[in-house]
């Protein structure tokens, strides 16, 4: 699934300030594409993956999905076209506390058209024998293992990523790489991740800089390389 | 917490009705209690009452015979009108036998006449008493004592009730007397008449003569004998209350300790008991308002989670951040406790009117107690500030960087229950609201038991309701007995019209019952079990019993029994038990009884008829009369009982209301979880609400055979302990009444937890991730 962004915009109003935190976006990202979005704090990055993922709505511009103008769904029609099509990981895990480990995962499957079981979706981040688990028992990495799969589970076209490795040290912060990495080149899911760790950028096909909301840098990354050889920053 | 204004105007409200709840039954109680223990010692109240048979024994019947010259007279009332001097003899010689049976007590006979009043509104009743020397004196409220000839006094209540003033004529019998005071009596189980525990002082009136007036006046006289303990306990003659007393006093039927009187124990139950269930209800309403308090107080802190935890971060103590709020809550509660105090003051005084009206009893004077204030205020408040204080420390305890960053630690250990939900194939949805629910056990728990209690108070209600229709009204609406003729003796001449009955007081085994011997072939009153088949059939193979004796007597269908009446037993079987529940009524045939007792089968002492008789009886009862009577006082209890109702359902609509709030609250997280997941409003409803609904139609279907168990157990506590049957019901109609209350209940009590589940926008959810 392709996406397309026109002169998209985003302001917000801050104590009677508005404050713009996107100005003119326009990107294409072909299906299948790992695109890592670039920028530090404040630059307006989580705002974009809101605004493509329709967490969020524009202020003015064009954004569409596989063709589809998703600005201008209602909350009804984004919510089924989120469900059906996009799966979200984000820097807190995030995962219920009364929930098992597969109940968890299974959250992600509900109303899924071709959904994985739990267990499958476990397996794919190496967690099946944590199941049954509660999430307190994991660490910090295996819970956001447990995300990945809560989001791999209903078979999502593209996977945006907020700051996935934010909470996590250096070690786990790979394991989390290394399994979307894997997760792009077996099956080829559109991943579209924010970060602010520029060393992260190495392990992308492209990377789009943001600044202030604007687009300031935006190249393919020819040399790719594996995340256990990045240097964290 | 400036923009909650709903919760703090309910806590406004739960708190004032805590003080005033306990203010008003605290300070009436007390106003009773003082009077009434003051009233108990001036008028020496019996401690215990002897009720002895109306019928002569064979011996007393030979004395009558041989000493006063009276051939035919049967029982102590006839004797009263028939030779007064005779009447004292048989009182004076009972007195001494029951001295005999019944050591270290004194004894005085307590003489009363059952008179009706025809009045322009209806038939009232009038119980004349005499006037006792030493048990039961008599206490004038208002005015003075009848002394003289044509002088009499009546109750205050009835003469408010019927615009009767002091100095007034009043008419008794074609007999025109002075209402010269108004009167009450210690032993105020007497003025009931047809019920064991309802009177009905607008139509019905106790009275008092001059001692000529009462000897002289013409009605049968009966009696039982008032006593007071001196040198036993109340355990140690119990213990002479046995077979032997019935060999040495035959005419002996029954002895009631006041304190077990059903009329008398009510009073000292609301005495002892109204201050601990005043306090009891005034501490669950200051409980729901904590539950209010720890909302707000969820809500506050969360909102301002991170200035706290900078707060915590730079040193500042946990206490140092409670105080104002505990501060706010203190001059808050403090304020309305106050009010709800002032309040109950004023509302003491019709309150203490309506426990006087119903036990008849002297006012007591409601005047300020420091301990009620004291109480009234403290106890809510201490709760409240005890408890706050303890939530708060809980909330704010936590370490500095889980307050700046809530969401990461929102991994609540504490509580949750280790729980595989079993099988896969239950649907999604239904295994997430069972997670839901049955991993937190303690929150589920306390919403059962809310709920539940809310429930019960409501099934209990409605199975008091009407109640008591199902007594005498419904008796006498079974029968076509429109008067009961009482003769002034047993009588063996035929009757000029209706059918000749038997009504004599007799003991079953070891209970006392109430015999109706009815004639063979009669057709006024019927008698059926509860499948609506015929026993009259029955009468002819043994005894029928009502199911209100049957429940008190513990005596089944099948069981042989042994009825005594004046020292003569006669041995029978019971064949049937009729679907009554109005006394203790036993029924045989009268030819049969009339054979044994009186070895003439036409004797009968009452005539039933179909309409007013044409000839004079010594007493004429209407049963239209005693269903109106009961009805009124009816009415009273069936308002109770609809304010019971409603109170229910509204104690269930705050706890459903506030539990779902405080349940959205607590998924606060998963529920923007959902949101981000792209789950639908209705989906997320089903999730967080959908379980603890389904517990809730649960709990009332779960309800109704644990209501009719605890109906069924309440009925035979109540039997054991006061002899007194209290019909509890529920009919399907009223059990689909109450469930339609209970859904809308239900559904207005999670409408707030729904509009909070819609209100979090996308963008909030997203805010509560990004934080």
């Amino acid at each position: 699934m392709d996406i397309s962004l026109k002169n998209v915009e985003k302001t917000f109003m801050q104590t009677k300030v508005e404050v713009a935190a996107l100005r003119g976006v326009d990107l294409e990202i072909p299906s299948g594409e790992f695109v890592v979005v670039l920028g530090p704090s404040g630059s307006g990055k989580s705002t974009l993956l809101n605004v493509m993922g329709g967490l969020d709505s524009v202020s003015a511009g064009e954004i569409s999905i596989g063709g589809k103008d998703i600005a201008s769904r209602s909350e009804k029609g984004l919510l089924a076209f989120r469900r059906d099509n996009l799966g979200f990981i984000f820097q807190q895990y995030y995962l219920l506390s009364t929930l098992t480990v597969a109940e968890n995962v299974e959250t992600g499957a509900y109303g899924a058209k071709d959904a994985h079981s739990p267990l499958e979706a476990l397996r794919m981040v190496l967690l099946e024998e944590h199941a049954d688990k509660y999430p307190f028992e994991l660490s910090g990495g295996e819970q956001q293992r447990v995300a990945i799969a809560r989001a791999l589970v209903k078979k999502p076209k593209i996977l945006f990523c907020d700051e996935p490795t934010g909470s996590l040290d250096e070690k786990t912060g790979k394991e989390v790489l290394k399994l979307l990495a894997n997760i792009h080149a077996d099956l080829r899911t559109t991943i579209v991740l924010v970060t602010h760790n520029k060393a992260i950028a190495s392990i992308a096909d492209r990377v789009v800089t943001l600044t202030s909301g604007e687009i300031v840098a935006d190249h393919q990354n020819d040399k790719r390389v594996s995340p256990d050889e990045i240097h964290w920053h | 917490m400036k923009k909650r204004w709903l919760s703090f105007l309910l806590l406004g409200v739960l708190l004032f009705a805590s003080g005033f709840v306990y203010t008003t039954m605290a300070e009436s109680i007390a106003a009773i209690r003082d009077a009434s223990e003051a009233y108990f010692e001036e008028t020496n109240q019996e401690d215990f009452s002897i009720e002895v048979s109306d019928r002569l024994t064979a011996s007393e019947k030979e004395h009558v015979r041989d000493v006063c010259g009276l051939q035919t007279t049967e029982t102590l009332s006839a004797l009263s009108s028939a030779d007064s001097s005779c009447h004292e003899d048989i009182l004076s010689s009972r007195k001494e036998t029951l001295i005999q049976v019944f050591t270290g007590v004194s004894l005085e006979a307590r003489l009363f006449m059952d008179i009706p009043l025809f009045r322009d509104d209806g038939n009232h009743r009038m119980r004349i008493l005499n006037d006792a020397d030493s048990i039961n004196k008599s206490h004038i409220e208002e005015g003075n004592k009848p002394l003289s000839s044509g002088e009499i006094a009546i109750l205050g209540n009835y003469a408010r009730a019927n615009d009767i003033a002091l100095e007034d004529e009043f008419v008794v019998q074609g007999e025109t007397f002075i209402v010269t005071g108004f009167v009450l009596f210690p032993d105020y189980n007497l003025p009931v008449f047809d019920h064991p525990f309802l009177f009905d002082s607008t139509k019905q009136t106790l009275a008092l003569m001059s001692d000529e007036d009462f000897a002289m006046f013409d009605a049968p006289k009966r009696a039982y004998f008032a006593g007071v303990l001196e040198e036993v306990s109340a355990s140690e003659l119990e213990g002479m209350f046995d077979q032997a007393a019935f060999l040495t006093a035959p005419f002996l039927e029954n002895l009631t300790l006041t304190e077990n009187n059903m009329r008398s124990g009510a009073i000292y139950a609301e005495i002892e008991g109204g201050h601990a269930f005043a306090l009891i209800v005034a501490a669950f309403i200051a409980l729901l308002g904590l539950l209010i308090i720890v909302l707000s107080l969820l809500k506050t802190l969360r909102a301002n989670s991170r200035p706290f935890g900078v707060l915590k971060a730079l040193g500042v103590p946990d206490n140092a951040l409670i105080f104002p709020f505990l501060a706010l809550i203190g001059i808050f509660a403090l304020l309305f406790l106050l009010l709800g105090f002032l309040a109950g003051q004023f509302a003491a005084h019709p309150m203490q009117d309506i426990f006087r009206d119903f036990y008849l009893l002297p006012e007591g004077k409601i005047r300020f107690r420091v301990v009620t204030l004291v109480i009234a205020l403290a106890l809510p408040l201490t709760l409240l500030l005890g408890l706050s204080f303890v939530v708060m420390k809980r909330l704010l305890g936590k370490r500095p960087v889980a307050l700046i960053h809530p969401a990461l630690t929102e991994w609540a250990k504490g509580g949750l229950k280790r729980f595989r939900i079993g099988s896969w194939r239950l649907s999604f949805l239904v295994r997430m609201q069972i997670a839901f629910i049955k991993r937190r056990p303690g929150k589920f728990a306390v919403f059962v038991v809310g709920l539940f209690g809310a429930l019960f108070a409501g099934f209990f209600s409605f199975g008091m309701h009407d109640m008591l229709e199902r007594t005498l009204p419904e008796y006498y609406g079974g029968t076509g007995i429109e008067v009961k003729a009482y003769t002034e003796d047993i009588t063996f001449d035929e009757p000029a019209e209706g059918e000749k009955v038997l009504e004599l007081s007799v003991r079953v085994n070891e209970t006392n019952a109430s015999l109706v011997a009815l004639s063979e072939g009669q057709t006024l009153h019927p008698l059926k079990d509860s499948r609506g088949r015929d026993l009259t059939g029955s009468l002819a193979e043994g005894l029928v019993i009502s199911r209100g004796f049957s429940d008190l007597s513990g005596l089944r269908e099948g069981d042989t029994v042994e009825v005594t009446l004046a020292g003569d037993n006669l041995e029978m079987e019971i064949t049937g038990v009729a679907d009554i529940y109005a006394g203790s009524h036993v029924f045989a045939t009268r030819e049969v009884v009339a054979e044994w007792l009186f070895t003439d089968p036409s004797a009968y002492n009452v005539v039933y008829l179909s309409e007013s008789p044409e000839v004079d009886y010594a007493l004429l009862v209407f049963t239209d009369d005693i269903v109106e009577q009961l009805r009124d006082t009816h009415e009273i209890f069936n308002v109770f009982f609809r304010v019971l109702v409603a109170s229910a359902l509204f104690i269930a609509l705050v706890v459903v209301y506030l539990l779902t709030v405080m349940l959205v609250e607590d998924h606060y997280y998963p529920l923007a979880m959902f949101k981000v997941l792209g789950y639908d409003n209705s989906i997320i409803r089903k999730i967080l609400l959908g379980g603890y609904v389904k517990a809730a139609l649960l709990c009332f279907v779960v309800g109704i055979p644990v209501a009719l168990l605890a109906f069924a157990f309440t009925r035979r506590w109540m039997a054991e302990m006061y002899e007194f049957m209290v019909p509890l019901a529920i009919t399907p109609v009223q059990v689909l009444i109450y469930f339609a209350l209970f859904l809308a209940t239900l559904f207005l009590g999670t409408m707030s937890a729904k509009r909070k589940i819609d209100k979090m926008s996308l963008k909030d959810a997203l805010a509560i991730y990004q934080e």
